[in-house]
C-alpha cells in the first residue's frame, strides 16, 4: 500500500474514532516520539501524556473540513508531538536548557501551529454538557456528536447507521430534543 | 403574526444560513420574545457542547487503549528504546567489520542475523494484528429497541427488551461479564423474537472481550451462516479475527476474502489479508 493510501486510511479510520487504529498509531510512531521527548529533559510519563495529547491534537485536525495530509502520517504525528513537547518546555521555562534536534527529515511542514497550543479547555459550560453527552446511552450520542461535531450529512448518517435519510433526519432531531431536554433537567436540578 | 421557530429555523439563524428577509423576521421575533431568544442561547450552547464531545470521548478512548497497552506492556523502556538500540546495533557491527578484517565472513553472517531478526520482529503475529483490528461493535441495538418498544406499545416483551437495553447499556459502558448475563436473560425470555440474534452477535463480542473466545466463536459461526441477520457482515469480520488470533490463516482468509467484496469491510479486510 502506498503512502498516500495507508494515509487516506488510517485518517479515515480515525475520523471514526476507530479504536484499532489508536493502537497502529502508537505502534507506528509511539517510540520514535518518546525518543524525541526522553532525549529532551522528558520522563518516559511525559512520553506517554504528550502523546496521548498529540492524537487527540490529531483527531480535532483530521475532523476539520479543509484538513489535508501533506506528509506522512507518522511524521505529521511526529510534528505535532514535538511542538507540544516543545510548547510545554517553554511553559516550564527550564534554564540553560539544550535541546537534541535529531530531525534528520526537515520536510514536513508544521501547519496549523495555533491548533498545536491552542487551549483544550473549553468554557466550563460547554464542557459540562458535553460530559452529559456522554453519559448518555444508546445512540443518540453517537448522532449527534456525527452531526454536529463531525459534520457528517444526513446521507452519510443514514448510511452509517443503516437508516434511510428520512428515519436518520427524524432521528437526530428527536435525539437533539431529547438531549435538551436532559441538559434542562440537569440544570434545574443544580440550581 | 407570529410564528413558531423550530430546531431547523434556529440552526438556520445559528449558521447564519438564513436570506435577509428570514434573518429580518427572526431578529425581530428575538427582540420581542424572550423565550425565544433564551432558545436560541440555549441552543447554541448545546451544539457548542456536543461539538466538545467529540474530542473529549476520543479522548476516553485513546486513554483506554493507553491503558490496554500499558498493561500489555508496550511502554516498558524496551520497547520505547527501540530506535536507538537498533541504531546502536548497526553502529557496533559496523565498527567490527572495519577492525577485524579476519572476523568479516563471522560479521557478516551476525549481520545478516540482526537484519534477519529486525525483520522478523517487524512483522505482526495473529496476536497483534488481532489487537490491532479488534475493537468492539458500536451499539446500534438501542435505536431497535426503542423502535420495537414503540412498535409493541409496551406490550408482552417489555420486560425482555428492558434486559436487552440493560445488556447493551452494560456492554457500551465496558461491564462486559453483566452484558453477557443481561443477553443471557433477554435470550431466555424472548424466544424467537427478532432481536435475539443481535443478543447473540453482542454476547459474542463481550464473550471476546472477557477471553471465552470458543464460546464466541460458537456464536459467530452460527451467524456468520445466516443471510437474514442484518449484522451478517459484521458477524463474519468478528469471526475472521478470532481465527486469526487462533492462527487459523486459512479459515481466516477464506472469510476476508469474502468481505473484501463488501463495502462495509472491504477496506479493512483487503488491509488485513496485505498484512498475512
Amino acid at each position: 500500500m502506498s503512502d498516500i493510501n495507508l494515509n487516506d486510511a488510517i485518517v479515515e479510520r480515525l475520523k471514526k474514532g476507530e479504536q484499532s487504529v489508536i493502537r497502529q498509531l502508537y505502534r507506528l510512531a509511539y517510540p520514535e516520539c518518546a525518543s524525541f521527548i526522553k532525549n529532551n529533559n522528558g520522563t518516559g510519563n511525559d512520553a506517554e501524556d504528550f502523546f496521548q495529547e498529540a492524537l487527540v491534537v490529531m483527531y480535532k485536525n483530521v475532523n476539520k473540513p479543509a484538513f489535508e495530509l501533506k506528509s506522512h502520517i507518522k511524521t505529521y504525528l511526529y510534528a505535532i508531538t514535538r511542538n507540544l513537547w516543545l510548547t510545554e518546555l517553554r511553559k516550564r521555562s527550564k534554564s540553560g536548557l539544550k535541546l537534541v534536534m535529531d530531525d534528520k527529515d526537515t520536510d514536513y511542514v508544521l501547519y496549523q501551529e495555533d491548533t498545536l497550543v491552542e487551549k483544550q479547555e473549553a468554557e466550563q459550560k460547554h464542557e459540562l454538557i458535553s460530559e452529559m453527552l456522554l453519559q448518555v446511552k444508546g445512540g443518540c450520542k453517537g448522532i449527534l456528536i456525527d452531526f454536529y461535531y463531525k459534520k457528517l450529512s444526513l446521507r452519510d448518517i443514514a448510511a452509517k447507521y443503516d437508516f434511510t435519510e428520512q428515519y436518520a433526519k427524524k432521528r437526530r432531531y428527536k435525539c437533539m430534543e431529547a438531549f435538551k431536554k436532559q441538559v434542562r433537567t440537569q440544570y434545574a436540578e443544580m440550581q | 403574526m407570529e410564528k413558531n421557530y423550530n430546531i431547523d429555523d434556529i440552526e438556520s439563524f445559528l449558521n447564519q444560513e438564513m436570506d435577509a428577509a428570514e434573518l429580518a423576521a427572526f431578529e425581530k421575533e428575538m427582540t420581542n420574545n424572550e423565550t425565544l431568544k433564551t432558545e436560541v442561547d440555549f441552543h447554541d450552547d448545546v451544539v457548542k457542547g456536543i461539538k466538545n464531545a467529540g474530542p473529549m470521548a476520543f479522548k476516553d478512548l485513546v486513554a483506554g487503549v493507553h491503558s490496554e497497552m500499558k498493561g500489555e506492556g508496550f511502554f516498558e523502556e524496551r520497547v520505547t528504546d527501540k530506535v536507538e538500540e537498533q541504531t546502536a546495533k548497526k553502529e557496533a557491527t559496523v565498527r567490527s567489520i572495519s577492525m577485524f578484517r579476519k572476523l568479516a565472513i563471522a560479521a557478516s553472517f551476525a549481520l545478516l542475523l540482526t537484519a534477519g531478526w529486525f525483520m522478523f520482529s517487524q512483522q505482526s503475529t495473529p496476536e497483534q494484528l488481532f489487537a490491532d483490528n479488534f475493537q468492539i461493535h458500536q451499539d446500534v441495538l438501542s435505536l431497535e429497541i426503542e423502535d420495537r418498544l414503540a412498535e409493541t406499545g409496551f406490550g408482552t416483551n417489555k420486560e425482555a427488551l428492558n434486559n436487552l437495553q440493560q445488556g447493551i447499556n452494560e456492554y457500551t459502558a465496558g461491564n462486559y461479564q453483566q452484558a453477557i448475563n443481561q443477553f443471557s436473560t433477554f435470550q431466555s425470555a424472548a424466544g424467537e423474537d427478532v432481536l435475539v440474534d443481535y443478543a447473540h452477535f453482542y454476547k459474542a463480542i463481550a464473550l471476546i472481550k472477557t477471553k471465552d473466545i470458543s464460546k464466541a466463536q460458537e456464536i459467530l459461526e452460527k451467524l456468520a451462516m445466516k443471510p437474514s441477520f442484518p449484522l451478517i457482515d459484521d458477524a463474519n469480520w468478528y469471526l475472521a479475527l478470532i481465527y486469526l488470533k487462533q492462527d487459523n490463516k486459512r479459515g481466516a482468509t477464506f472469510i476476508l476474502r469474502s468481505l473484501s467484496l463488501s463495502d462495509t469491510y472491504k477496506e479493512r479486510a483487503t488491509n488485513l489479508l496485505d498484512n498475512f
